[in-house]
């Protein structure tokens, strides 16, 4: 099986010669309009923008997501404190479940709702590919 | 600065030269290789390439329908074309400094005497990067041809480089 890994590996250092530009000017010539459709930002300046403004508004949602959380959690808190102490032993693990549920369904609200604005950045119809296909041209 | 361009045309320079080898496999004249990797990549991103992702395997395939369609319709033109397939060994089809490297020349000799069916297998694994399952999709063979026609491809270019140095040698000796 050696044999065949180096054989392997002899075949794969054999590169196909890559298409002439005459070539390419044909396909191109060939694609007419089909060609521009998808197109990839070669500057990095455009892309770091749109990682900064969403960035941005990713924070700009989260601040007040951590907020009402933390102000659940409060409330919470503030409610054992007027119980008596032994309502606060029997119901506080009840409790505390419940916070902990709350905290996750905000968490995982926000989480779902910062994920649906970063794809809304990455529209293929704005000139943008989302990273998830720049594998096709990375070499 | 350029600040954008065509998808495809990164996509085409790095699958290119893969679509064309593999074309001239299957095209019955070395010559309608280029056209049939034309006609089947527009087609095929025509299709697909609003959304920046094209698998190569698709073309691939679409290659070789159109091959079989093709090499029904071209028999007019053996008698003129049967001379340029003397002409044009696999060979031209890689890159040129290779012809310094007596086994890689060695390896691509062997290559050309192997089966069309066994050759095919090989270069979409080993040029193409498809998975068996990929290839056997594309070459409407099962999963166990497919392997078995890869694993006797090798077998074939470990037998027969050694032969091939040997002869290759001979005449400048």
């Amino acid at each position: 099986m050696n044999d065949f890994e180096k054989l392997e590996k002899e075949l794969s250092s054999l590169s196909p010669r890559p298409p002439t530009d005459e070539f390419t000017k044909q396909i191109e010539d060939a694609l007419g309009e089909a060609g521009s459709v998808a197109m990839c930002h070669l500057h990095d300046q455009a892309e770091q923008s749109i990682v900064k403004s969403s960035f941005t508004k990713i924070l700009a949602w989260t601040i007040p997501g951590i907020g009402i959380a933390a102000a659940v959690a409060f409330f919470f808190y503030f409610s054992q404190l007027s119980s008596n102490e032994i309502a606060l032993k029997k119901w506080s693990l009840l409790r505390f479940n419940h916070l902990v549920w709350l905290m996750m369904i905000v968490h995982y609200t926000e989480l779902a709702r910062s994920n649906w604005r970063i794809s809304l950045e990455c529209r293929w119809w704005d000139g943008w590919i989302p990273k998830r296909k720049k594998s096709l041209f990375v070499e | 600065m350029n600040i954008s361009e065509p998808i495809w045309k990164k996509w085409f320079a790095k699958h290119g030269g893969k679509l064309v080898l593999f074309a001239r496999q299957q095209a019955r004249y070395p010559d309608d290789a280029e056209d049939l990797v034309q006609e089947a990549f527009v087609r095929i991103w025509r299709l697909y390439g609003h959304t920046g992702e094209v698998s190569p395997g698709l073309v691939y395939r679409a290659i070789r329908r159109l091959a079989i369609d093709w090499a029904r319709s071209i028999d007019r033109r053996r008698i003129r074309e049967e001379k340029v397939i003397l002409d044009s060994p696999l060979s031209t089809s890689f890159e040129r400094n290779l012809e310094k490297d007596e086994r890689k020349q060695a390896l691509l000799r062997a290559i050309e005497r192997l089966p069309k069916e066994q050759s095919e297998v090989l270069m979409l694994k080993i040029w193409g990067d498809l998975t068996f399952d990929e290839i056997s999709r594309t070459l409407d063979l099962s999963l166990n041809t497919v392997a078995s026609r890869y694993r006797y491809a090798l077998q074939k270019l470990k037998d027969s480089v050694p032969q091939e140095l040997e002869s290759g040698t001979t005449p400048n000796r």
